[in-house]
């Protein structure tokens, strides 16, 4: 569970050889970009389930490293309540950072005693749910999923639809989840869109910026 | 001191409502009244319950020769109050009623939505011109002191958006509908007969009513200058239960809200799904608004967007406003 480089050490704007992937580190070789010779690398959120053990100290044990190795937190979940089969504290946490970056965090996190027992890249961080109603069927439910999603940057995760009567209007939930916020205004225009088109109400949620 | 002396234009359901809180109250006396059709004039003090008995039985409260636009132009009053049914096309009769006044030097104080959302920027100046007051707290949700409370409670925040239940009618046919499973029409048939909507809801229903009151908030407290056609605007007829059903489960509510944010050009009323621990979440006939500030952050103003007596509290406050500066 390595990334080796030709010319190990800080990937940032430094000329490189080759880089090998030993996975199953959970990110893709698409997220780093190179441009004439020079590696670029591309924060890519991630997410760690931790388990703490439930002493003094322990949620430093695990921000700390994170915060020095200069990864961008984007969120945090903590409950004392909620505990693992083994009794410790679950923490879920979501955070960017360059994907060499990645082996290093892990390496510190466990020399603390935090135990990470499970890592995920992130892609569709951004969630926002929507009421439609009108002819949703009718008007090629297909085609109103295909064209909002888009991999990795938008995509629809969950419809539930209603439909009283043949001739009667149908209402449905559905839920985009987008890379980000940018990602999710486009999407959002686009459903607009096709809501437009479509003859269908949007009824969209009160939340954050958008 | 002399009591102030008030003309009041508007014998409806807030002009007796202003009749009632400004009963017996030593600082104003009603010396003109008029309503449709006819006016009445009596330096000593209206009898204002007589006058309303007499319209009652005759349908004329006073003299025909006196019409609303004569008393502006001629009776001798310090304050007009103008409470006549709004009309959003034009303004009229009450704008020229109003300007009238201004041009006399005389206060106005408004819950009339039609001149304000449509000249607003015109009443001010002729107002301050003539060194008067020109006041319509009333004109947006009703008691709830909103037009104030952003200028001078927030004074000094920047308003980076607000969001706003604005129309009674509309939260509780929604109210209605999410509580006991009734249709659209079910709900609306329920408001009409409560007394909640109009014979002819349209306005209500369709958003204009919520629109023209964001158009009010805009141009006089955010310095805009834009027109109820500038508004996005989407009713609440064509929800279905359905819709509020899977809302409910989902712990949010839909609410039909009035959206400004003037960084993003946005001016929108359409039916918006809301967390259901959101204060904008009111019941029934209230109104609520939620101003996003630069520096107090969120505030929530909540109360009685409408009603006779709520209506003429904001008219009574405006009056007190005028009393302290102008006095």
């Amino acid at each position: 569970m390595r990334i080796l480089r030709a010319n190990d050490g800080q990937c940032n704007g430094t000329l490189i050889n080759h880089v090998i992937y030993d996975n199953p580190y959970p990110f893709q070789k698409e997220e780093l970009l190179i441009t004439r010779g020079i590696c670029v690398q591309k924060n890519v959120r991630t997410s760690l389930r931790l388990e703490l053990k439930d002493k003094p100290g322990q949620l430093l044990a695990a921000i700390e490293p994170i915060s020095k190795i200069g990864a961008n937190v984007i969120t945090i979940s903590h409950q004392r309540d909620t505990k693992s089969k083994t009794g410790n504290l679950i923490v879920n946490i979501v955070i960017s950072l360059p994907e060499a970056r990645l082996p290093e965090l892990i390496d510190v996190l466990r020399k603390n005693e935090v135990a990470v027992v499970r890592i995920g890249t992130e892609y569709l961080t951004c969630t926002k749910t929507f009421i439609l109603i009108g002819h949703i069927l009718h008007t090629d439910l297909t085609d109103t999923v295909n064209r909002i999603d888009k991999k990795n940057v938008a995509e629809v995760t969950e419809l539930q639809l209603i439909m009283p009567g043949i001739a009667e209007r149908s209402t449905a939930k559905l839920t985009i989840k987008a890379g980000g916020e940018a990602e999710m205004i486009n999407a959002i225009s686009l459903l607009k869109e096709i809501a437009l088109e479509k003859h269908l109400l949007i009824i969209d949620e009160i939340g954050g910026d958008l | 001191m002399k009591p102030w002396k008030i003309a009041l234009i508007g014998l409806g359901s807030v002009g007796r409502g202003v009749g009632k809180v400004l009963k017996g109250d030593p600082r104003f006396i009603i010396v003109a009244a008029a309503d449709s059709k006819s006016g009445i004039l009596d330096p000593a003090g209206i009898d204002l319950e007589a006058a309303l008995a007499m319209k009652k039985k005759t349908g004329l409260c006073g003299d025909p020769a006196w019409s609303s636009f004569r008393i502006a132009c001629e009776a001798d009053y310090d304050i007009l109050i103008e409470v006549t049914p709004t009309n959003v096309v034009t303004g009229e009769p009450a704008l020229s009623t109003i300007k009238t006044a201004l041009q006399r030097s005389k206060h106005v104080v408004t819950s009339n939505k039609g001149p304000v959302a449509l000249a607003s920027n015109e009443l001010l100046r002729i107002a301050a011109e003539n060194n008067v007051g020109f006041l319509y707290e009333g004109t947006v949700a009703g008691a709830v002191p909103i037009i104030r409370g952003i200028q001078y409670g927030l004074a000094g925040n920047k308003i980076k958006a607000l969001y706003g239940v604005l129309n009674g009618t509309c939260n509780y046919i929604l109210t209605r509908m999410k509580e006991e499973d009734l249709t659209y029409e079910q709900a609306l048939s329920e408001a009409r007969d409560l007394g909640y909507a109009e014979a002819n809801p349209t306005s209500d229903v369709n958003g204009t009513d919520a629109a023209i009151k964001l158009v009010i908030i805009a141009n006089t407290l955010l310095g805009m200058n834009v027109k109820l056609a500038d508004v996005k605007c989407t009713g609440i007829s064509e929800l279905t239960v359905d819709a509020l059903k899977m809302a409910d489960e989902n712990g949010r509510s839909i609410r039909l809200i009035a959206t400004l944010n003037p960084e993003k050009n946005i001016l929108e009323v359409s039916p918006r799904l809301l967390s259901q621990d959101n204060p904008l979440v009111v019941s029934g006939t209230l109104n609520a608004i939620t101003v996003e500030t630069e520096y107090a952050g969120p505030i929530t103003f909540i109360g009685r967007g409408a009603g006779s007596v709520e209506t003429a509290s904001a008219i009574l406050a405006d009056l007190l406003f005028i009393e302290e500066k102008y006095g």
